[in-house]
């Protein structure tokens, strides 16, 4: 999947497009377009699978970009590259959409319901968003400009118990269960044990970083 | 994906964005678009008259409107640079959205004309269900025309 990706843009890319939007060359949203809009809807919708999510996930970018064109002041250049910036703006939009609906449903949005690829079956729109957004928000923010409570808690984490041992898999993006099984050591243990506990884990994992994520906001 | 596959959705995507961008009055698909409904031309029609392909068009559509606010000193200079940049006509671009700026002002008050008479219709009904021949606090001072005839 990871090699189907479109290439993101540079850096050395990126930097050029900003200057123009910064300049108003009429022409710096003709740019941006053609740069980010199809790796970043290949990116997204590596991430959330369901193929009823895809137009919503091509109009977000879509509007991410329009409104960036119009606003580039409130992107910071020395925070981190513009990829991950416009990258989590749109997750945010795709994440409240989804809240929304799970509201207006009045039941959290299941993909358990839906066809899926395998691993991802018994993921909820909300964790896939968190497992993008995730490794997105520790590039944008640079390690040095960490808040001490951030580096903390991801440290109280790292060294937890089971959920330090699968931290880095998961930050990785590896989704395949036998990977974590043997960064558990639980590798001989029956496959539906083993899938179990992964899962257990990696939602323990997710639960603590979806918590500091809301302290942090 | 195949690169004939990844080249369809590419070009999917960017017609996507061209009629989203094309909404937005920032935006120079918004003023080609207005200007192709009020003289009935087509997007393909529009392209020969600026000397371009309909791939231009998509590209042109996405591009910031010259002369749009933040930026109206700079419509002569940004005319001059898209059409180097896709290599069209100068003057007709700059007629094209001179004449679609206009059509869409003349929408604009059309609206507004049309609002301000709708309100006065709405106070002369509450005047007339009140039937006391008390003044509904709603109501315009004077009508649109009579505002009109006094300037």
């Amino acid at each position: 999947m990871k090699d189907d990706y479109a290439p993101k843009p540079t850096r050395e890319r990126e930097a050029q497009i900003y200057q123009m939007l910064v300049e108003g060359h009429p022409r710096a949203q003709d740019h941006l377009v053609r740069a980010f809009l199809f790796p970043m809807v290949q990116k997204l919708k590596s991430v959330y699978t369901h193929h009823s999510l895809h137009d919503i996930v091509d109009d977000v970018v879509i509007d991410t970009l329009c409104r960036f064109g119009k606003d580039v002041g409130r992107f910071e250049p020395a925070r981190g590259s513009l990829w991950h910036y416009l990258l989590m703006d749109a997750h945010g939009d795709i994440r409240n959409l989804a809240k929304s609906a799970t509201k207006r449903s009045g039941c959290m949005i299941s993909l358990d319901d839906v066809e899926l690829e395998p691993a991802e079956r018994n993921e909820s729109i909300e964790t896939q968003a968190i497992n993008a957004v995730w490794p997105a928000f520790l590039e944008y923010v640079p390690e040095g400009q960490h808040p001490e409570s951030l580096i903390e808690a991801l440290n109280t984490i790292r060294n937890a118990p089971e959920l330090g041992a699968i931290f880095d898999l998961w930050q990785e993006g590896v989704r395949e269960t036998d990977h974590y099984a043997k960064a558990l050591g639980i590798q001989d243990w029956p496959s539906d044990k083993r899938k179990q506990k992964v899962k257990q884990v990696k939602d323990r994992l997710i639960t603590r970083l979806r918590r500091l994520g809301e302290k942090l906001q | 994906m195949t690169a004939e596959n990844q080249n369809q959705e590419m070009d999917r995507l960017r017609r996507r964005a061209a009629r989203r961008f094309s909404e937005d009055p920032f935006h120079l698909g918004f003023y080609l678009s207005h200007y192709c409904a009020e003289r009935n031309v087509t997007q393909a029609e529009l392209a020969l008259i600026l000397g371009c392909d309909e791939n231009a068009m998509t590209s042109l559509g996405v591009c910031r409107a010259p002369g749009v606010p933040g930026f109206e000193h700079r419509f002569e200079e940004d005319v001059e640079l898209l059409s180097t940049e896709f290599q069209i006509s100068k003057s007709q671009l700059a007629d094209i959205i001179n004449n679609a700026r206009f059509f869409v002002s003349s929408q604009e008050g059309a609206k507004t004309t049309f609002s301000i008479r709708k309100s006065y219709a709405i106070a002369a009904q509450d005047r007339e269900e009140a039937g006391d021949g008390t003044i509904s606090l709603s109501r315009p001072e004077d009508p649109p025309d009579a505002i009109e005839s006094r300037r």
